[in-house]
């Protein structure tokens, strides 16, 4: 493949999904199986054509194309490199997963007509974010998604899910407005706000800093970091499910991605190391991880809690982010691959448990392993990897950043990750052992007792198991992409990450 | 480490029972036949495949480099050492699937149980098998969290109890390993089993204590046992004896592993604080003193037959921890500690299996455990006394059965070690020793004479048929009590020996073990003092009912340390994030309405303040109440967690131990001790 074609794919990749939504409006209106068909087909050819730029990436090959400039230096480009291909690869696979599950989740739903454009429109502005070539058209897609997302919050339309949409929208905005002046300090200080050049600002000022500032106000808010979390709890549970897990596995991951960008783009190591900035970084990281998986800790409402582990989680990748040498950063990068994975694996299996039986708190979810016993065989594989049991993924993600932290000497991260990984097993445990092992009802009948197997159809339940399987061998298996994906964008990001 | 011959031989050992447990999972819940049919030939199989693995363990390491990953390679590697503990594994896994035949009859979910059974073995051996410490922390996480079916096979509140306990218990010690590998390998950039303490730097000792955490819960060394007497009494017979004979030595082989190989100097001449080592070694051996009084203490107090034999488990443990520490601490000199221990494993796990089979054998028969409802089984189950009499005699020590062995060599290194070094503290862990021992007597009797004798309670009087399998699986296990009881040496010079001189002990203390005198009239007449000396304290103790004295709860380790400490912790850090956080979303909920007062502001100065702060002490209070609601929710949630039940503590019902009663017991035998003598 080379690079005309490869721009050809990515302009595909990126506008096909935008181009179907006024086609799935008009279709749903005939017929909802044609409908439900032609999102799966879009979100499958995504998938399909994204896995196609691999041999491309592979080999080294980065697209950096302008198409034209709206002012002088302000331009609408694209880039492809391996970091914004690992991001590509795992937002339209999950994409797809999940679009595949709505079928049957959305059919006992109102709104269908509504969701799938969205939930289309949401992920070709997604992928438009991660092969954005510039700043400015990352804002572009980045508000088009944060916007046209607020639809999927509040698809319930019920009060809570109104009230939950409003918060996140105002944070949006007032991301969007930090993000966008952040851009503008940078432009102003660089003449470009380009990926293609390397570090545009490489002075530490006061005023630089402020752009920093802005950025990860604007960048962070969508990640959920402290203290801009907020919207997240709130927003993700009350979505529908598959939309959860895509709101919580993907769609936190643009905030990440975004300050990869501004890391690595924007300024660099030596800027982020030489200021301090890194410790502002890391001061948050900590604060994110350790209060995400606490306040987690006592959440009663399944999806409320799996909400909060994702602020948690999020803060690993940060923690990455801070330390900044070759293992905190494979680290990062292949936490966004698991938590992902996993996230998505628990809300879809959430999502699984509330459409079946409509039990949406945690005390309630007693031997319910038995009445499902492969969605919460999913969930139990996912949420030990989220505690980092070997030889699931969330154990190499945390190994490879507990490595990168005592590289850099700070033992104090790693004694951070494992009180939380400690505080995951209070949270996630509790779930897990009730539902494969507490009796119901009186104890001499509860073994007697037969409970019929009622789970959920294969169209729910294949996601689910794809996604446990992908936990399970993304871990410690000799053949793992994603960790070559993150050993590869490690060393090209340490590499200055732009040529 | 070096290997000599390339063979897959260890890594189907490991996969194929993994992959028999998984295949047998999905195998439909009736044909009972075929799974029993299946899960012994694979343990069959496991246990064949090791012993043709012996001729070349003989010669040198075994092993095969599988797959470049991640900065290790999977790396499978047996020497002698793990050959001991794999033939170990795979002989009480056989027995145990065995026994299971007849025991799990009466069980439900046995398609659970079997495949997870199957699975564990294969775990085990991974463990004993991986060739650095990376793949031995891999085998061991899975082989911890898949026993946890085992020890909740019951699923009744106790079973879930234990098994939370268990489960926290583990997931803390792994955590541990995992902080201890990770320094490890930033600090000597592999995980290889090669000597390495020079290179540990600065941060030797903080790994030494992280990984005597992680393998330490497993041992059920004190004060970290606390798990164990409550998870493997609960569990089905054969698999706690499972629990207690094998997979409890997964602890004492990452101990063994840890203190005896990687922490030691690297090669001759090296620049290595041998001083380190000694301390390391006499506090190892410290906790082992502590560990097997403490256990002996408790399991004296008990009137559950399971649990007694699970107290005995610890004490046994600390029996092996000493040895282990004697040997660390001698330095080159250590072979006989080693070599102790390692034969204390061996026989500790042929005779604990052995007892809670036959313990397991009444409970299938007349569904009772507690000694207060038991009695005369001598007359009703003469096979099942005479096999418990042989186990007994083994665990007690009597010469002639097999622990006398590991017992008179890990006493012989104390005493040496003594000689060499003419510590005060040696000859004072000798006299703990030796009261131990008199102490394993004491509760063995009162275990024999609680199930055995007596008169036979009304409602167990009737007629008892022992299944074929269950007289078979004691009568071998009485059978090895025996023969390793009676030949001690055989086992020594062709087994233990040669794993000794794999650590590179000196030649002279290797050369004292060919030919050891078990049978000469110095260890014999120890043996009599100690059998004396456990009649002394057994006969006046008993008449009296001193061993069913109940001690006040408020001494429970339980009340004093494990609910309130990180129920303190927790829920102040619980309480201080859920209150920022909710203040947080207070903060933003109100900006909202801030803007109204905005509005007031440019209107008129004067209204200001009173709405605003009413407001700001609205949303005070209602963080207040907030964090009320929160700590009444923790509360919830700590039941939750743990399952605990504060109002049915006693030390009867839930047997927990009690650290203060031990120390107590301890001062005062101290005291007598040291001026009986």
């Amino acid at each position: 493949m080379d690079e005309a074609t490869a721009i050809t794919v990515i302009l595909v990749v990126i506008f096909f999904p935008i181009i179907m939504t006024p086609i799935l409006m008009s279709v749903s209106d005939r017929s909802e199986k044609l409908r439900d068909i032609l999102a799966v087909v879009t979100s499958a050819i995504t998938f399909l054509l994204v896995l196609t730029l691999y041999p491309f990436v592979v080999r080294g090959g980065i697209v950096q194309h302008t198409f034209f400039e709206i002012l002088p230096n302000l331009e609408i480009s694209i880039r492809l490199d391996v970091l914004s291909f690992s991001l590509t690869a795992i937002a339209s696979f999950i994409w797809l997963l999940s679009t595949i599950y709505s079928i049957d989740y959305m059919a006992k739903e109102h709104g269908g007509s509504r969701y799938y454009p969205v939930l289309m429109f949401t992920l070709g502005s997604c992928l438009g974010i991660f092969l954005a070539g510039d700043f400015f058209t990352l804002f572009v897609f980045f508000e088009l998604m944060s916007l046209i997302s607020y639809i999927l919050v509040v698809h319930e339309e019920t009060e809570e899910a109104l009230k939950a949409g409003y918060k996140y929208l105002v944070m949006t905005i007032i991301g969007g407005l930090a993000l966008f002046f952040g851009i503008i300090i940078t432009f102003e200080l660089g003449g470009t706000v380009s990926f293609g050049v390397g570090s545009i600002i490489e002075e530490g000022t006061l005023i630089a800093f402020l752009a920093f500032m802005c950025f990860l106000i604007g960048f962070g808010m969508k990640a959920g970091m402290f203290p801009l979390h907020v919207w997240l709890p709130d927003a993700h549970p009350v979505a529908p499910s598959p939309a959860s897990a895509l709101l919580s596995g993907v769609m936190l991951k643009t905030g990440a991605y975004g300050l990869f960008r501004v890391i690595f783009n924007a300024f660099s190591i030596e800027v982020m190391q030489t200021n301090n900035w890194d410790i502002v970084l890391g001061v948050l990281a900590v604060i994110t991880i350790l209060l995400g998986s606490a306040v987690a800790l006592t959440q009663n409402d399944l999806k409320r809690r799996l909400a909060y582990s994702s602020v948690g989680m999020m803060g690993y990748v940060l923690l990455g982010l801070s330390v900044l040498n070759e293992n905190a950063i494979i680290g990062a990068v292949f936490h966004i691959f698991c938590h992902a994975i996993m996230k998505s694996c628990l809300f879809l299996a959430a999502g699984a448990i509330i459409w079946k039986t409509g039990k949406r708190t945690i005390s309630e979810l007693g031997s319910i392993g038995r009445e499902m016993p492969f969605t919460m065989a999913c969930f139990s594989i996912a949420a030990l990897a989220m505690i980092g049991i070997p030889p699931l993924s969330g154990f190499l993600s945390k190994w490879t950043l507990g490595l990168g932290a005592l590289d850099a000497n700070a033992t104090f991260y790693v004694i951070v990750l494992l009180i939380s990984s400690l505080l995951n097993a209070l949270y996630y445990l509790p779930i897990i052992v009730p539902a494969f092992f507490e009796m119901v009802g009186d104890e001499e009948q509860g073994h007697a007792l037969k409970l019929s197997v009622q789970d959920v159809p294969p169209k729910m339940l294949a996601p689910m198991i794809i996604l446990a399987i992908f936990t399970v061998i993304f871990g410690l298996s000799p053949i793992n992409v994603p960790f070559d994906l993150s050993q590869m964008t490690s060393d090209f990001l340490l590499k200055g990450g732009w040529f | 480490m070096e290997v000599t011959f390339t063979t897959y031989i260890p890594l189907y050992l490991v996969l194929v029972p993994m992959l028999t447990g998984i295949v047998l999972y999905f195998f439909p819940e009736n044909q009972m036949l075929v799974r029993k049919v299946v899960s012994i030939l694979a343990s069959l199989f496991s246990l064949a495949g090791v012993i043709w693995l012996l001729p070349y363990v003989l010669v040198g390491e075994v092993g095969c480099d599988l797959i470049e990953f991640l900065q290790f390679s999977l790396l499978f590697s047996i020497d002698i050492i793990s050959w001991v503990f794999a033939v170990l594994i795979t002989l009480v896994y056989f027995l145990a699937i065995l026994f299971s035949f007849s025991y799990m009859d009466y069980e439900h979910n046995r398609r659970r149980y079997y495949s997870f059974l199957i699975f564990t073995l294969g775990a085990m051996l991974g463990i004993v098998f991986a060739g650095d410490f990376f793949l031995l922390f891999i085998f061991f996480e899975i082989m911890t969290f898949s026993s946890l079916v085992l020890v909740i096979h019951k699923q009744d509140r106790e079973a879930l109890q234990a098994g939370s306990l268990y489960l926290y218990m583990a997931i803390i010690g792994g955590l541990s390993l995992f902080f201890g590998l990770l320094l490890v390998y930033g600090n000597i950039g592999h995980l290889a089993m090669v000597p390495a303490l020079e290179e540990l730097g600065a941060q030797r000792l903080a790994i030494l204590v992280l990984f005597m955490i992680g393998f330490g819960i497993k041992a059920g060394l004190v004060p970290l046992h606390i798990w164990l007497p409550l998870a493997h009494p609960v569990a089905p017979s054969p698999a706690s004896a499972l629990l207690s004979g094998i997979m409890i030595k997964a602890g004492a082989y990452g101990i063994l592993r840890v203190s005896l190989i990687l922490f030691r100097p690297a090669g001759e001449g090296s620049t290595a604080d041998w001083s380190f080592i000694f301390n390391s070694g006499y506090i190892l051996m410290w906790i082992g003193i502590v560990t097997m009084l403490a256990g002996a203490l408790m399991a004296l107090l008990q009137s559950n037959a399971k649990r007694i034999l699970a107290y005995s488990s610890i004490s046994q443990m600390g029996y092996i921890a000493a040895g282990l520490g004697v040997a660390v601490f001698m330095g080159l000199e250590g072979a006989m500690g080693f070599t102790g221990s390692l034969y204390h494993i061996a026989n500790h796990a042929v005779f604990k299996a052995g007892l809670f089979s036959m313990i397991g054998v009444v409970y299938m028969l007349t569904h009772e455990q507690d000694l207060s409802r038991l009695g005369g089984m001598a007359r009703k189950m003469p096979l099942v006394t005479v096999v418990f009499v042989i186990a007994a005699l083994g665990i007690a020590g009597i010469p002639g059965f097999n622990g006398f062995a590991s017992k008179t060599l890990i006493h012989d290194a104390m005493l040496e070690s003594y000689k060499h070094f003419d510590i005060y503290g040696i000859y004072v862990a000798e006299r703990f020793f030796f009261i131990t021992s008199a102490l394993t007597i004491c509760y063995f009797l009162k275990l024999f004479q609680g199930v055995f004798l007596g008169p036979v309670p009304e409602k167990l009087d009737r007629d008892y048929k022992l299944p074929l399998s269950a007289n078979f699986v004691m009568v071998v296990f009485a059978a090895l009590v025996l023969v390793v009881g009676i030949f001690p040496n055989f086992l020594l010079e062709r087994l233990l020996v040669p794993g000794a001189q794999l650590l590179e002990f000196s030649d002279y203390g290797i050369a004292n073990l060919y030919g050891f005198g078990f049978f000469e009239w110095y260890p014999l007449r120890k043996m009599v003092l100690v059998t004396l000396l456990a009649l002394f304290i057994y006969l006046p103790a008993s008449t009296r009912g001193w061993f069913e004295w109940t001690p006040p709860p408020i001494l429970c380790m339980q009340r004093l340390i494990i609910q309130p400490i990180p129920q303190l912790v927790l829920s102040f850090f619980l309480r201080e994030t859920n209150i920022n956080d909710m203040a947080l979303g207070q903060f933003y909920e109100h900006a909202d309405k801030e803007d109204k007062y905005a509005e007031y502001y440019s209107s008129d100065m004067e209204e200001i303040p009173d709405p605003a702060h009413d407001e700001a002490g609205q949303s005070a209070y209602c963080v207040y109440g907030k964090g009320l609601d929160r700590d009444r929710l923790l509360k919830e949630h700590f039941k939750r967690f743990f399952w605990w039940d504060q109002e049915q503590w006693s030390i009867k019902n839930l047997n927990f131990d009690n650290l203060l009663l031990v120390f107590m017991l301890g001062v005062i035998l101290f005291i007598v001790f040291l001026y009986g003598n």
